[in-house]
């Protein structure tokens, strides 16, 4: 089959892909301008309804960040948690996240500054294969701002020709962010607290299960585990102390959750992990509609009596450390002068 | 492979790129090749609908060349007609069809265990089977000869840009088009990119934006007020609007690149004054094809007037059927046939009373586009909703008054809604009534580039781009 190669020698075909290529490089050129200024202005945005924590870690540093999904946003209250352990505190749970984007902000975290030590509460679908994998992926796209953040870079491209394509559009990593700029930019901090946003004592709804509760044989994804066995490694690979912990529900676990927590408690007694577990501690008064917006998340006065316990094992934790290292120290020393 | 996807960009380009590269005689090949491609990224199994139906409907076609006589010609039109009406029927209305003779058993205290089908709704069929079906109707009326060559036959039924959801193309039209050498005209080419880029725009701008909103509240209509079931209402009209009128104008930009005129299937139907005038400008394509091969043959115009509304209420109730195997999909159909019907019988009356009572000229267009802007919206909560007893619902709450507060999940989600539908009434009011299209196109190039440009990052910032389907696919 022979190539026609007539059009190519045509005026009109050379004026036509001049143009065109003309015109492609106007619209990089609008696309990566405009994307620098809404960056610049992106990061400037901290507070207001969608304020980005990404910004917070980025740009500020803190002793211990929480981490984790919305239970995590609404239940640890770290002006609480500070008064107990002497440290500054920054919960960094979000709405509608899961392992992926605690993992990714926790790497922007340590490539900047090494915190005394970063908690990650747990949720039983965190390991869960999801019945849509792609959406957990898709959710991310929160970070696309950070882009340019090589840690961010290989979990949103992950390797992907048409993510490369997508991501290459600057604008394009703030769409839908318009609004929230300007919102966030025109907003005081209001009743922030470090990350933590009071909702007040809401009027009870029976709604929210785990994920794993709606599932009739949930698998474990090991890609997943892998992900959770690096959030742990690479933090101590940096010398930070890293804490599990597991918040309470209104009701008791399901049979699902039970195992995946008991997965959980031999993950992290294997790995060395301390893992505060208010929920199966003797803890009853949590089981009361008063503490709950829904069945698993807490309201103010939930999160308020919960970040009390909390703070208290927290700095048992803390101080345990403090003792082991102190400890290490000290023996360090001794060798030292006993081959002095 | 959808429209809005990047896969669909690369493949697109690529196909471009072939396609004015090689001789015009291999042309046919290539766009035969890519468009059964561009099925199979759905389901490659279904294809063999997609051959079958072709085989047969050439084979019909060949047949009735041989033969003169029209009676005789007869037995391979129904030939056709059963074996697509056949297949449709199969794989969309079968289940339907069983679980409605089960209920009304039931009803009659009969218990009936209805045999069910476990297959997939193939997508575009009802599109591809009409389209195959104007072919042999129109060879057998002798509209049009019969095509000789299979491979073009199987193009015309698959031909990639209009296969799924349309406009259903006649064979008269299309067919000699794929004969045609195109060369490469840049002027042509451009005005389909610009066409592509206003149904992106339409898609992913507005109708995927208001998605979010409309099936939040439309998947738990129990727990809505009736102020917010209107709103959802009210933005799934601009939804469904540009849901498939941006996948026609992608359709039809992309065949335009290639050099090929597909027919208008949209025409800025809210700026309708009367139904009538509406299913002049809703999907075209259809529109015709039912008055053609439907209520033409019924008897058309030509018959008692008692008789033609009948004809008219049937073609409403066949075309709500057309769009889908649920009662909510005929009510709506027949909801339109008595607007239809309704409406010719009162345009004496409605003239008179605006002669009689002076009524200003502009206050009359504007009363009547709004009126027939709220029929068509009330008639879509039958097309919207899951079953009639959720319509019913969602009628009964929004006419009992007691509407309650407006359910916004985010604010700002909300607003690029409002935004969005904003943009696109004011980009259809610049068309209808300044032609904004030609308007652009006399401009110096920095302000059509600057115009390209601004939908190009309106689409980047506010688009929704989850790659989420098109309606009229599961038609």
């Amino acid at each position: 089959m022979a190539v026609n190669l007539s059009i190519f020698n045509s005026n009109k075909y050379l004026r036509f892909f001049a143009q065109l290529i003309l015109f492609s490089i106007f619209l990089i050129l609008v696309d990566h301008i405009g994307g620098s200024v809404l960056k610049y202005f992106y990061s400037k945005t901290l507070y207001g309804d969608n304020w980005p924590k990404g910004n917070w870690v980025t740009q500020k540093k803190f002793d211990v960040i929480i981490f984790g999904s919305s239970r995590t946003f609404r239940h640890y209250i770290p002006s609480l948690i500070e008064k107990k352990i002497d440290c500054t505190v920054f919960n960094a749970g979000e709405n509608g996240q899961y392992l992926l984007y605690s993992y990714a902000l926790e790497q922007l975290v340590l490539h900047r500054y090494t915190p005394r030590a970063i908690v990650l509460d747990l949720l039983p679908s965190y390991i869960i294969k999801l019945d849509n994998e792609q959406e957990e992926f898709d959710r991310l796209e929160s970070l696309a701002p950070y882009l340019d953040e090589s840690e961010i870079r290989s979990l949103l491209i992950r390797g992907k020709l048409l993510n490369r394509i997508k991501y290459f559009s600057r604008l394009y990593r703030f769409n839908s962010r318009i609004l929230n700029i300007a919102d966030n930019i025109r907003n005081g901090p209001g009743n922030f607290d470090n990350g933590y946003v009071s909702i007040g004592v809401p009027k009870f709804r029976p709604t929210n299960k785990f994920l794993v509760d709606l599932m009739q044989a949930p698998r474990v994804d090991s890609f997943k585990i892998n992900i959770l066995k690096k959030f742990v490694s690479s933090a101590r690979d940096k010398n930070v102390q890293v804490i599990m912990s597991f918040s309470p529900t209104l009701e008791p676990l399901s049979a699902n959750s039970k195992k995946i927590l008991t997965m959980y408690q031999h993950l992290f007694s294997s790995l060395d992990v301390p893992f505060i577990d208010i929920l199966s501690a003797d803890h009853p008064e949590f089981e009361n509609k008063a503490f709950f917006m829904d069945y698993i998340h807490m309201n103010a006065r939930g999160a308020e009596h919960f970040s009390e316990l909390f703070s208290q094992q927290l700095a048992g934790v803390l101080l345990r450390q403090k003792t082991l290292t102190a400890g290490l120290e000290m023996s360090d020393l001794s060798i030292q002068q006993d081959s002095n | 492979m959808l429209f809005n996807s990047l896969q669909f960009a690369i493949f697109f380009i690529v196909v471009v790129s072939i396609y004015f590269s090689i001789p015009h005689r291999y042309r046919w090949i290539l766009l035969l090749i890519a468009s059964y491609y561009f099925y199979m990224c759905w389901n490659a199994k279904y294809i063999i609908l997609i051959a079958f139906s072709t085989l047969v409907d050439y084979f019909a076609g060949l047949q009735m060349n041989r033969i003169s006589e029209k009676r005789k010609r007869t037995k391979y039109l129904v030939m056709s007609l059963v074996t697509n009406l056949g297949l449709l029927f199969t794989f969309k209305y079968f289940n339907f069809f069983s679980r409605s003779v089960s209920e009304f058993f039931q009803a009659i205290s009969i218990p009936v265990q209805p045999p069910l089908l476990h297959v997939l709704l193939p997508v575009g069929i009802s599109f591809y089977t009409f389209q195959t079906l104007s072919y042999t109707i129109d060879v057998y009326r002798g509209k049009i000869p019969h095509e000789k060559h299979l491979g073009i036959f199987a193009l015309y039924v698959s031909f990639f840009p209009q296969l799924v959801a349309g406009p259903i193309e006649r064979a008269s039209n299309l067919l000699p088009q794929f004969y045609k050498k195109m060369t490469f005209d840049d002027e042509r080419i451009a005005s389909g990119l610009r066409l592509m880029l206003w149904g992106f725009f339409k898609k992913i701008v507005v109708a995927d934006r208001l998605s979010l909103y409309v099936d939040s509240v439309y998947g738990n209509i129990s727990f809505h007020s009736g102020l917010t079931l209107l709103v959802a209402t009210y933005l799934f009209a601009f939804q469904i609007y540009c849901d498939f009128s941006g996948y026609s104008d992608i359709a039809i930009g992309a065949a335009r690149v290639l050099g090929f005129d597909l027919m208008k299937n949209f025409d800025r139907p809210y700026f309708s004054l009367t139904i009538p005038e509406f299913w002049r400008r809703w999907h075209i394509s259809l529109s015709t094809w039912f008055k053609d091969y439907l209520y033409i043959p019924l008897g058309g115009n030509r018959v008692p007037v008692a008789r033609m509304y009948m004809n008219l209420a049937i073609v409403f109730v066949v075309s709500g059927m057309w769009h889908g195997a649920n009662w909510t999909f005929i009510f709506w159909g027949a909801l339109h046939g008595l607007y239809i019907v309704s409406s010719r019988l009162s345009l004496g009356f409605r003239d008179r009373l605006v002669e009689r009572f002076r009524v200003n000229k502009k206050l009359v267009t504007f009363s009547r586009m709004f009126i027939t802007f709220q029929l068509v919206c009330f008639a879509w909560i039958y097309f919207r909703a899951g079953s009639l007893a959720h319509a019913n619902l969602v009628v009964s709450k929004i006419f009992s008054l007691h509407w309650g507060r407006l359910y916004i999940p985010a604010m700002d989600q909300f607003v690029y809604s409002l935004f969005a539908v904003a943009l696109l009434l004011a980009g259809d009011i610049l068309l209808e009534r300044f032609n904004f299209g030609a308007a652009i196109l006399k401009q110096p190039v920095y302000v059509r580039w600057a115009a390209y440009a601004s939908l190009a990052i309106v689409i980047l910032l506010i688009g929704v781009f989850n790659g989420s389907q098109f309606i009229y696919f599961q038609f």
